[in-house]
Order: C-alpha cells, then structure tokens, then sequence
C-alpha cells in the first residue's frame, strides 16, 4: 500500500511534467520571426494620450528598383505594445489597433509626404464654393477580402457606422450632418458648417472603409473578423501573442506612390505582443522581430551602433510639454505660471534626458503642423531662473524657513502628473530638480495611462508632463478652447480672444489663412503660459536590414506593397 | 473522506463567493472605468456619463454583482466590455499557456530542490551542505525582474542559444521557467534539508534501521514519505501563486499569460475580464488547496481528515 | 510573488515538525551570515547620511554616467548623481519600506488569528474562509488598485503589501493558538477566570514568538523584493527616491553600456534580501531546537 502511494506520487510528478511539454508542442506559434520589412504607422500605441495618432515620416527610404523579379515571400515582423482589442476601425480608439488597421484597410484619400491629399480609394474629390458639401468619386475597381464590392453604398454605411459609433476619433465630424450616395460611384458629404479637421479625419485609419456585407454577417464579432480593401487580410489572431496577416492576391489598386500596384510580395506581415519595450529591443537584436518603434533615447543610442539595423527617425506631430493646472491656486496667477516656465531648463532635459536626441519646443504647435511659426521663438518664455524668482517675489512670495519659496504661509509644493513611458520619468526629475532651484516642491506622480488620464481630466495635478500626438492643427481647439474645459482641456485655461480664433480656424478651409489665425492665436496663447513646451520627441523607426523596398508614407506608415525579404 | 471531501468543496465554494464580492467592492474603489476608456481621452464628461448608462455601470453596486452572479451560476462569465468578446473564451486561450509555464517552473524548482536538499541533508554541517544552501539562497535572492533581464542579456543576445520572448517551444520556456523557478528551488531545498534531517532522528526511523531494514528502504519508505508533506502543502502555494503572479516575468518575455491578461485588463478597465480572471485563479488555488489536503490524508495515514 | 509559499513553510517547518530531540546548539553559518549582512544593512541605513560623499539627489549633468571612480565607487547616472549615495540612501527606504509592511501585516494578521484560534466557532470560520479568499487573490491586483486610489509612493507600496501579507500571519498565529490554547496552563487560566484579552497576550502570544520572529525576519526579506518589484515597473517609488527598484529600473536600458547602474542596487538587493533569508533561515533552526 506504502509503495503503491508512492508510486503514485512518482507518476503524479511525471503526469505533470508530461502536461508541461506535451501541449507546448502543439501550439507552436506560426510566427517564424524570420526577416522582411514592415510599416510605419505612427502609433504609439497604449501610451498616447490623444485620440489620434498620426506621425509624418521626415526621413524616407529608396524603394529599390524592381528591375529584376522582385523576391517573393517571406513574413515580416513587427512588435507591438500592446495587443490590440478589437480590429475594428469604428471601435473606441485603444492600444494597438491603429498600426495594423491600415494593412487591411483604407481611407479615401491619404496624405503625402508633403502634407496634400492624395487619391486612394477616391479617384478625385471636390469641395462645393461654400465649404458645406464636399463629393468624392470612388475607384470602380476595388474588392474588400469578401470579394464585395466597393460602391458608394459601402461608404455611405462606414461613415454612418463611424459617426454612429460616437468615439473620439470621430470627433472630426461633428459637422457632418450627412452623407449620401449620389450613384455607384459617387458620395456626397454635406455640413452644417465648413469643418476643416475633416480631412485630417479622413485620413486616420478610424475613417477607414469597411466592408457592409461583412459587418452584418459578423455583427458584433467585426472586430475580431475585419473585412477591408487592404493589401492584407486577417489570418490568425493568436490572442496575447500575434496577429498574423497575409497576403491579399485580389490586390490591384496602390496608390500612385507605390510601384507594385498588385498584391505584395510579402507573404505575411506578423505583429507580435511585446509589452516590454527592452525586450522588443532585444527581440530585434536577436532577430526575432523586425521592426520596432522606440520612444527611449536609451535604446535609441543603443541601436544606432547595431550595423544589422536601419534606423527611420520619423517626427511625429507631437509635442512634450509641462502644463499647468489654472483651476489650483496659485497656479491662476499668471507670474506664477511664467516663473515656473522660465525656470525650466529644456537645454539641460535635451541632454541628459534624451541623450541630445529630439527638438527643443517653444511654441504650442509642432513645427510639422500648420500654424507653425519660427517668429514665435521671440514670445517664448526660456530659461531665466533669476526673472523666475523676480517673478514669484512680484506674485507676493519669499523663500520660508528651508528655502520653499512661500506665500501666506503657504509654500509651493507642486504634484506633477504623468504617464509611465521613457523617458518622462527622467524629464520629470530633471524638471523637479530645476523647480527645487527656484524653490518650488514637485512631489511626481507617474501612473499607469488609463489611471493617469483619469487623474488629468479630473484635474488632479498642479503641473502636467503630457504628450499630444494629433495630425491637425486642431490640436490647440482640443485641447485649450474653454468649451473644452471639463474633458480635454485639463489645463482650464480660458481666455475669450484665443477661443475666437480658435473657433474662426476651425471653419477656414483655405489652409494658408488657418495657418495665420493659429498664429495669432499662439501669440495671445503663449504670455499666458497656460503650457511650457518642452520638445518635440524624436520616435525611431528601427528596421531590420533584411527587409528592402518598403516604403515610408506620410503619417508614419510603412507601406509593404513594395517590400521584399532579400536575406533569410 | 468522502464527507470530508463534500465539506472543503463547499467551503472552497464559499471562498469563491467571498473572493467575487471582494473583488466586485475593490473595482469600485479604483477610479476611472470602462466607459472612460471606450469614450476616450477627449471625451466630455457627459459623453463618458452616456457610456456609462448604455453600459449599465450607472446601476447600483449591488443589482450589478446579482447580474453578474446568476451568469456565473448559469456558466456564463460575461463579456469584455472592450472587445465584446465572452471572458471565458479570453481566460481559455491564456490558461494553456500559463499552466505550461507554471509547470515547467514547478518542475525546475522540485527537480532543483529536491536534488539540493537531499545533498545538503546527507552531508548536514559540512561544506558541501553549507556551499548548496548558500548557492540556493542566493537563487532566492536575487530580484527575479532584474536576474531575467541578465538571462536575456546573456543567453539570448550574447550566447543566441535561446530565443528572447514568445511561447511555443520549449526553448521558449526555459528563461521564464527559470526566471521564476530560482525564488521556489531555496525553498524546497530548505524544507527538505529540514524534514530529512528531522524525521531521521525521529523514533520510528530509528526503530526501523533497528528492525534490520536497508538503509535506501528506510529512507524510501520513511524519511522520504514524511518529508514529502510540508514540501506538497508549500508546492500547493507555489503553484498558486506562479498562475496568477508572474506578471512581471510574463511580461519581460512577453508570455501570453493569465497574469498579464488581468493586469492589461484593469489597466484597461476591464472589469468583466478582471473578476473573471480571479475567479479563475482563486478557483485554481482552492482546487489546489484541496489537492495538498488529499494528499497529506493520502501519504501520511496518522493525519485524520478531522485535523484538517 | 512566492512569498505567500514562503511563509507557509516557515510556519509548518516549526508547528508540524516533530519534536527534534535536543542537541548542542551550534552557531551555523547562515546565523552568522545573515546576521553580518543584516547588521551591514542596518549600518548602511541608519548612518547613510554621514556615510555618502554625496547628496543622493545631487545632479551633476557634466559627469553623467562615469563609470565607477575612486570618487565615485559606483559610478553615475544619466543625471550625474552619485550612485554610492544613492545606493546608501536606498538602503534606509528599502529596510523602512520592509519593515513596516511587515509589522503592518503581521499585527492584525496576528491578532485576529490569536482571536480566531482561541474562540473557533462559525466566527472563526467565517474568518478563515475571508482570509482563504484573500490568499487566492493575486496580490499585484490589490497593489494596482491601492496605487490607483492613493497614488504612487513609498506609503503605498507599504500600505498594499501590509494588506496583501495579512493572512499567512492570520494563518500561522491561528494555528499556533489552536495547538496551545488546550495546554494546561491557558486552562488553569481560563477556570481562574483570567480575562480572554490577557490570557491571549500574556500565556498564547509568548508561545507563538518563536515561529512569529521566524516568519517575520522571512517575509522582511520577500517584502523587499516586492516592494523592488513594484517600483520595477512603475507602481512604488516616485523619482527622485533612490528606492532600488528603481534604481535597477532605471539601469534596465544600460546593462551593456553603463553597466554599473543595474549593478550594484542589484547587489545590495540581493545581498540584503539574502541576509535576512540567511538569518530567518538560522533563526528557525536555532529555536526549533531550543
């Protein structure tokens, strides 16, 4: 009896063992992280905190002569952060999903290289004389992967789902206030008013087109299933490890920019879940991804010596800045708020906090948005700790018993609110270190991005270490127009003259002069000092060298129409 | 037994009971929810209040804990609320994979332990026991998010003998399993030195070398028996605890694991899948606890079920 | 986090082994061991700042990541902050962080088992099956969702593992009271009508100290590892505390560049989390034997 319960011990570890290795074998993953190339799209993913992520590529990469027969097959791997939710374009903007949609789907129109719009699925487009109706011609030749085809009826049903569908991305058509097909091919869009974020909507990858037959089929299960007009098509979606994409042989429609109007070379194109952003850098060390997208100037620097790696510096319409908190006091106070900006040293967080990579910021808007002016350097208010402390001594503080600048026995101590993503937590202490040197107590709080959000729009913070990624000047609308305040205008700032020219920039539809309102808008903007900015983050593409003949588009994205596995 | 059985089910019944309630109460203590994250980062106040009706996150703590209470009875966990996919079709595709890393650690750390232990025992106060205990101490040191990182370094980038991350072959589950293996493997050692030594000394182990037995028999049948119990109970809770608690490593070497699906899910917000996911895991460490009882009563007679 | 394992084993290694016969009591190694690096660590803390060359929070950006000197026996960071001082200075918020989270566990945790233990009945019961369910819950969860309420910082990351700890004390204090409350002495006390509260503190607690010193010099040791844990990725320590899982955190990006960075708070954590496994460790066999 003894031996028997022994024995059953023996065979109970064995039994064990055995169920450890045996199902391992099966579900061997078909990622074979072998080479290719991949696309950009800008995304960076979970940790964003704006709706819409868009970058523009400054760099760009030769596609190679297809002289000779181009090299077929092959898979392409690129890691991404966070597994995406769903892959439907009309759910709620989340982690993930905006780099892979734009492989299986498409937007109307695209925007180039150099900020116009180009045709897509749209052969042309035209805006009626008052901005209110805008009509587009679709292509005639394009099939979704369920072999329905693409019609007006199939645009007119995806902006009904989107608008429908009430999430942030949508936020640009707001002033739409229909959309109707005018025959097969030709859909007319009519507004209230003229919307010039409308384009700049057009072109995310939320706007894309999705197949009608194929949502009502799926239902709710879309998301799992997508059905667009893409160069490639959903395979297998291994949850928690990869979405594997391949191949669309129907594919016959690139845009102009593309020199393989057919279906890609590339057999597959593999997205694998990499939540760590040191172990994507080691999977593309090791050659088990490749493509990854770096926000670290640490793994940036690191990477440029790795001779097996091609590097993209793209520059996203994005800005880091420090915002402040006007609903607290005495962050109401303009001096404090100017003090506290003239105290920030953006040449010293450059160089110890991304290792001298990215761009020092000075004005709100992003040199690669419109309304972007070099003469606005002279308004900005840079670094001068002896004005920051006159300042604070002219708002009615002195330094107290441990040298915390005070007022009313009340001393500044700040709480400064970001998300957790390289580098903010080192610009944050180099920032807390610059504002002890005026005097000024920054306690940081850095937070998961769900927990952080939710913390920024109640308002929980003094000072802000926040990032925007957005690919419309709309930018400063969302984000400091009084309407706003309450949702994405953390900042409460409100100033009556701004919110005119803001919202007289929305309804322009002639980009020269939109450019100029947000000009002037960024003049009364920046002596208030409702924000610091500090830089404009340089986001590394870093590509395997194995992959050729991708393309960089605008916005970020790789296309691989293009794109051959040349090695192994 | 079998009455015993009936018992610690029930009970084990009523701890789950106790785990959804505290599970339900602590979701409604952290800020921010689903329909904050469905709504969006721009989103005004009101439209997150509209999501939240449409969701029905508005009701009352209580009405909602009922809802989600007769699902369970009737088998159904709910959905996500971002992806709209069922929770238990989510937990299934994770529990393979994490079941795989768990044993795979589990069997490092008893093949490790056990081997360390029982070499410390029989050599008990000379150098090679101290050096064995000493080495495994270290093991159970070390900060395993830190020691992973140099397992990458070093076998991955530098040796290129193993892959970095996935899940698949057993290639791939060898850093991990390793990585969180070395914290149990002292552990083990430790106890089983302890016990050995122990139940040596003990009566009836004298009685039985007495009695003309082999030495291997004596240990066989009863140093090794009786040293086995408390080494299975503290298994139990290692293994518990590797299902639901190796995030972090999870995450280093990007694992499709339980661990990282419940903490991107409360990230995220995601509460249908949060309280599925610790149903489960606390479902596995009660059925796990009931596992070590039945064994204490299956090699160890003296232990009345009673006792327990 | 294996430390709930952990704890089960120091508890039964001294309630459910067999009496071991007396034997001479020796000093062994992992006694002396764990003492010397615990006693390290004690020094280390307490007179970090007489001890550092530098203000731990001291940037120097012109001397940004030197590698170790003889001015700057660990080098420095990307800041140019001095990392022997903040390694020191990471010493006094490891061993503060560690303690009181442990005491924060184990003082409830022990006193509702002692009640539990003496009383049984469906009270106890009840007890036992909320502290099982406590158990199974992942502790990383409840770590998130304190972090989420109350923010991230040192107080947190105290608060959450304190709460999370709580039943292998409830556990151990449970059962050690179950095995003494029928010895003779807590009877005779019981029929001369000695109040419960003081039968509890003066006759049960006493019996317990030996596994309860055991299990707390344990759960020191793993209690900095998931405190290390936690700031890891981001849920403890707030910049600029040198708490070492930042610290380590912060050298992730440098293992081949600047390797001193991750180098030497993972030594000090593993040096320290080993001193006092060490010296539970010796602890447990020196007072089983007793």
């Amino acid at each position: 009896m003894r031996t028997l319960r022994y024995l059953a011990l023996l065979a109970l570890v064995l039994i064990m063992a055995g169920c450890g290795a045996a199902p391992q074998a099966a579900t061997t993953p078909v990622v074979q992280p072998t080479t290719a190339a991949t696309e950009v799209a800008a995304a960076t993913s979970a940790a964003t905190s704006e709706a819409t992520v868009e970058a523009t590529v400054e760099a760009t990469t030769e596609p190679t002569e297809v002289a000779t027969e181009p090299v077929m097959g092959g898979t392409v791997t690129r890691a991404i952060t966070a597994e995406p939710t769903s892959l439907d374009p009309h759910a709620a903007p989340g982690s993930g999903q905006n780099i892979i949609l734009p492989y299986i789907f498409e937007t109307l129109i695209f925007r180039d290289m150099d900020n116009t719009y180009k045709p897509y699925l749209a052969k042309s487009w035209e805006i009626s004389e008052d901005g209110l109706s805008v009509t587009f011609v679709l292509r005639d030749d394009v099939i979704f992967h369920d072999r329905t085809p693409l019609n007006a009826e199939a645009v007119v049903f995806t902006f009904n789902r989107f608008k429908d569908a009430k999430t942030s991305a949508g936020e640009g058509l707001a002033m739409m206030t229909g959309v109707e097909a005018v025959d097969e091919y030709t859909v007319r869009f009519t507004f209230s008013a003229p919307s010039a974020v409308f384009f700049s909507t057009l072109v995310t990858p939320y706007a894309s087109i999705v197949s009608p037959t194929a949502v009502a089929a799926a239902g709710d299960a879309f998301g799992q299933q997508p059905v667009g007009t893409g160069p490639f098509k959903l395979a297998e979606w291994q949850q928690g490890t990869a979405v594997v994409l391949e191949r669309n042989s129907d594919y016959a429609w690139a845009p102009e920019t593309i020199s393989n109007a057919g279906a890609p070379y590339i057999d597959n194109v593999v997205f694998k879940v990499i939540p760590d952003a040191a172990t994507q850098l080691a999977a593309l060390q090791a050659g088990e991804v490749d493509l990854i997208f770096v926000n670290s100037p640490n793994h940036i620097s690191k990477l440029k010596e790795d001779s097996s790696v091609q590097m993209i510096e793209t520059q996203m319409n994005s800005m880091i800045y420090l915002g402040f908190n006007l609903a607290k006091t005495p962050l109401d106070d303009v001096k404090v708020r100017q003090a506290l900006s003239h105290a920030i040293n953006k040449d010293e967080i450059q160089m110890a906090a991304l290792n001298g990579m990215g761009e020092v910021a000075f004005a709100p808007m992003a040199p690669t948005l419109p309304g972007f002016d070099p003469s606005l350097k002279d308004l900005e208010l840079g670094y001068d700790p002896a004005k920051a402390t006159e300042l604070l001594t002219e708002a009615g503080f002195a330094p107290g018993p441990d040298g915390t600048m005070t007022k009313d026995d009340q001393p500044l101590n700040f709480v400064l609110l970001t998300f957790a993503r390289a580098p903010n937590e080192d610009v944050a202490t180099l920032i807390q270190n610059q504002l002890k040197a005026i005097g000024v107590n920054v306690e940081i709080q850095q937070f998961d991005t769900a927990t952080a959000a939710k913390a920024a729009t109640e308002g929980q913070f003094h000072l802000i270490l926040w990032r925007y990624d957005r690919n419309d000047a709309d930018v400063l609308n969302v984000n400091l127009h009084s309407d706003r305040i309450g949702s994405s205008n953390r900042f409460g700032y409100s100033n009556p003259a701004v919110d005119a020219l803001l919202d007289q920039a929305a309804q322009e539809l002639d980009e020269v002069k939109r450019a100029a309102l947000y000009v002037e808008a960024q003049k009364l903007i920046m002596p208030d000092a409702p924000w610091q900015p500090l830089y404009i983050p340089v986001d590394v593409l870093a590509i395997s060298k194995r992959v050729e003949g991708f393309h960089l588009a605008s916005m970020g994205r790789i296309l691989l129409q293009d794109a051959q596995v040349v090695a192994p | 037994m079998f009455g015993y059985l009936l018992k610690r089910l029930i009970s084990a019944a009523l701890v789950l009971v106790a785990v959804s309630i505290l599970v339900f109460a602590l979701l409604n203590v952290i800020p921010g929810d689903v329909a904050q994250t469905l709504a969006g980062d721009s989103a005004s106040q009101e439209q997150i209040a509209a999501k939240r009706r449409e969701l029905g996150l508005d009701r009352p703590l209580p009405v909602r804990y009922l809802e989600f209470a007769q699902g369970v009875v009737h088998g159904d966990l709910g959905k996500s609320a971002i992806s709209g996919r069922p929770v238990s079709t989510l937990l299934m595709e994770r529990f393979g994979a994490t079941v795989n890393l768990a044993l795979a650690a589990l069997a490092l750390a008893v093949f490790f332990g056990l081997l360390a232990g029982t070499i410390a025992a029989l050599r008990a106060g000379g150098y090679v026991d101290l050096l064995v205990m000493m080495f495994t101490t270290l093991g159970e040191s070390l900060p395993s998010f830190w020691f992973s990182l140099l397992l990458i370094q070093f076998f991955a980038l530098h040796l290129g003998w193993l892959p970095v991350l996935g899940a698949g072959t057993l290639a791939h589950l060898v850093l991990p399993a390793i990585s969180l293996a070395l914290p149990a493997i002292a552990l083990i050692a430790r106890m089983v030195r302890g016990c050995l030594l122990d139940v040596k000394n003990a009566d009836f182990v004298r009685t039985a070398h007495a009695k003309g037995l082999s030495h291997f028999a004596v240990w066989r049948e009863h140093i090794f028996r009786n040293a086995i119990l408390p080494v299975i109970t503290m298994l139990g809770l290692y293994l518990g605890n590797l299902l639901g608690g190796a995030f972090i490593i999870e995450t280093i070497f990007a694992w499709p694991g339980l661990g990282r699906l419940v903490v991107q899910a409360i990230f995220d917000r995601d509460f249908p899948v949060v309280i599925g996911a610790v149903l489960l895991i606390a479902l596995i460490y009660q059925v796990l606890n009931i596992l070590v009882d039945l064994a204490h009563a299956w090699f160890d007679p003296r232990v009345g079920t009673e006792a327990m | 986090m294996a430390f709930q394992a952990e704890a089960a084993g120091a508890v039964s290694a001294l309630l459910d082994r067999p009496r071991r016969p007396r034997r001479r009591i020796v000093l062994r190694p992992n006694l002396v061991i764990g003492g010397i690096l615990v006693l390290l660590l004690i020094l280390g803390a307490t007179f970090a700042s007489l001890l550092s060359p530098y203000p731990p929070d001291q940037m120097k950006p012109m001397i940004r990541l030197q590698p170790p000197s003889l001015e700057h026996p660990f080098g420095t960071d990307i800041f140019g902050r001095d990392m022997y001082s903040r390694v020191l200075h990471g010493a006094r918020i490891a061993l503060r962080m560690s303690i009181l989270s442990v005491l924060l566990a184990a003082i409830p945790g022990v006193w509702m088992g002692m009640l539990a233990g003496y009383h049984r009945g469906w009270g106890e019961r009840l007890l036992s099956r909320v502290m099982d369910a406590w158990l199974s819950f992942p502790g990383l969860l409840l770590a998130i969702v304190f972090v989420a309420r109350l923010g991230p910082s040192l107080n947190t990351t105290v608060i959450a593992l304190g709460v999370v700890g709580i039943p292998s004390f409830y556990r151990m204090a449970r059962s050690g009271t179950i095995s003494t409350s029928h010895m003779l002495y807590v009877e005779a006390a019981r029929a001369s009508g000695v109040s419960n509260t003081r039968i509890l503190l003066r006759h049960i607690l006493p019996n317990l100290a030996s596994p309860l010193i055991v299990l707390l010099t344990m759960r020191i040791g793993t209690m900095l590892l998931a405190a290390g844990g936690l700031s890891f990725i981001g849920l403890g320590a707030q910049p600029p505390l040198p708490e070492w899982g930042a610290l380590l955190a912060a050298g992730r990006d440098h293992l081949d560049t600047a390797w001193w960075l991750a180098l030497a708070p993972g030594m000090a954590f593993t040096l320290s989390v080993m001193g006092f496994n060490l010296l539970g460790d010796g602890l447990r066999d020196l007072l089983a034997r007793e």
